[in-house]
């Protein structure tokens, strides 16, 4: 069997998405599940991020790879021979294999009981910057289902986040809702690798795969919104020119897809529902266009609004915040109440600027294309670089938290 | 950063216990500190503590009523909040008070009520 799986990898490889995750599909379906169970096991790195094979399965091979990496890294720890970035990987992992959190349920007796909610990975790579993608939710039943895919210096420790930014976007949306976390990438980590457009281009094929490996499992009718976040949306408009399979688009903060695309009929994938973004005012990314027009100036594309009575949205840190109608539009997209997404008036750069009393778009599209944005970048990406290693984590902690970790998970292995 | 979360947290089930009054409301995710700003500022340390609690009564769901209750009870304690219209079965609260935040969610398909908070960003 584990040499059907390694011929069956090999065949699919470079195969259409979907006719390679409907070949895995396929190959998992016609296993026994104690079969496919075992072969989870003993082949975890194979079976963990086989888009097309069961979720469940790939849960359960994830988790051992975590497991495993996890006593690696607790090993060098132990031996006084881990680097500060291992120390820093292992509290990450002691948090990955720790329940997502808890929810409330009804036992068949109708009584109220707390359920604890495992974390649930389609992917994990452990080892340099790292890889993830996260799943919230029930994939086989949900009815909506948002893949968000978040933009740079997300590596797997400040992924963390996005966790919770996805658990609030499935609060926002409501019951029959999932939710993915996309970092099935290399994130570019900080502004030189930024102003390229290289992870995004690397990034569009596996996102492809990946919506067509959701689009197996998914119940029949369940609708598919894939949201990308600042150079997550460099890294979903480029998956979206490949043929990216889902049903709405949301764009946020996107620095723009390419210089030859300037409307979303260029880049609409078909039987897309919904093409929509939102760049608040003071967006600083959106405005500069580092990697070709805004997609909020697009004639044909629906620019949600980000501002209430209440909240109002500056900058590009801020298209999810609670309460915002930025976040509200979201939940709406994702749940499919399409016809109350408010619509933002089409204000330009310019006019966005003059209300916040600066007027500095136009200056700042022009930095952002020229030459001296790369020794600014670099001087940010080393001033960065300085705030990490002030924060890293004492020996003492990363075993402690493992140890923590472990008692709340069972005995060691 | 630690007594903004221990207030959040003890308004959330406050508020929750009276919404609910015969129901132990229950913290289902407190992850401690993350840092909402990753785009540029991520590699500092986390900024801000997020909060959820749930409660709800499986047996005599009413959404309505219940960010109404929340509302009331939200008022009571100092903040400032708003029940919003509801929208294709869903009922919410947007409360603030001195930089948190607050939302409270029901919704008609669901018995659950959920009440999420954030605390101010510590630079």
């Amino acid at each position: 069997m584990s040499e059907d799986l390694d011929a069956l990898i090999l065949r699919v490889r470079d195969l259409p998405h979907d006719r390679a995750v409907g070949e895995v599909d396929a190959f998992f379906t016609a296993l026994p599940s104690e079969v496919a169970t075992a072969l989870a096991e003993s082949r975890p790195e194979q079976v963990g991020p086989l888009e097309g094979a069961p979720p469940e399965l790939r849960y359960r091979a994830n988790r051992l790879i975590l497991e495993s990496a996890q006593q690696r890294l607790h090993a060098l720890v132990e031996s006084r021979d881990a680097t500060l970035a291992q120390r820093r990987r292992l509290l990450t992992l002691n948090e990955m294999l720790e329940p997502a959190r808890k929810r409330l349920d009804v036992d068949a007796d109708g009584k109220r009981v707390e359920v604890d909610v495992p974390r649930q990975f389609l992917l994990v790579e452990t080892e340099g910057q790292g890889r993830m993608i996260e799943v919230q939710g029930d994939l086989r039943t949900a009815r909506n289902i948002a893949v968000l895919v978040p933009g740079m210096n997300n590596d797997l420790e400040r992924v963390r986040s996005q966790s919770v930014r996805a658990k609030e976007i499935g609060e926002e949306a409501g019951p029959g809702t999932a939710t993915v976390v996309w970092l099935g990438y290399h994130a570019p980590l900080g502004l030189t690798e930024g102003r390229s457009t290289k992870s995004a281009r690397e990034a569009a094929p596996l996102l492809c795969r990946s919506l067509e490996g959701i689009a197996v499992v998914k119940a029949p009718g369940a609708k598919v919104t894939l949201i990308g976040n600042s150079y997550g949306a460099q890294a979903v408009s480029r998956a979206m020119l490949e043929g990216a399979r889902a049903h709405r688009y949301l764009l946020t903060g996107s620095p723009g897809v390419d210089p030859s695309i300037t409307s979303g009929a260029q880049m609409t994938p078909p039987g897309t529902e919904l093409f929509a973004v939102a760049r608040s005012r003071g967006d600083y990314v959106s405005y500069a266009e580092q990697h070709g027009p805004d997609p909020a100036t697009f004639p044909d594309v629906v620019r949600i609004e980000t501002d209430n009575s209440q909240i109002q949205i500056t900058g590009h840190m801020g298209y999810f915040n609670k309460n915002s109608e930025s976040m509200t539009n979201v939940g709406r997209i994702v749940r499919g109440d399409l016809d109350a997404v408010t619509l933002a008036a089409r204000t330009t750069p310019a006019e966005e600027s003059r209300l916040l009393g600066t007027s500095w778009a136009g200056p700042l599209r022009t930095l952002g294309q020229s030459k001296a944005a790369v020794p600014i970048s670099k001087v940010f990406d080393g001033l960065a670089r300085l705030r990490t290693v002030a924060s890293t984590p004492s020996r003492k902690t990363v075993l402690d938290s493992t140890r923590r970790s472990r008692t709340q998970e069972g005995p060691e292995r | 950063m630690t007594g903004e979360r221990e207030f959040l947290r003890s308004e959330l089930l406050a508020v929750a216990e009276a919404v609910v009054p015969d129901q132990r409301p229950v913290v289902t995710h407190d992850p401690g500190p993350v840092n909402p700003g990753v785009l540029f500022d991520g590699r500092g340390t986390a900024t801000v503590s997020r909060v959820t609690i749930e409660t709800g009564n499986p047996k005599a769901p009413d959404p309505a009523a219940a960010v109404d209750a929340a509302a009331a009870a939200l008022r009571a304690r100092g903040w400032t909040a708003d029940v919003l219209p509801p929208e294709s079965g869903h009922y919410r609260v947007a409360a603030t008070r001195d930089g948190f935040d607050i939302a409270v969610h029901a919704w008609s398909a669901d018995w659950r009520i959920t009440f999420t908070g954030e605390t101010p960003v510590v630079s």
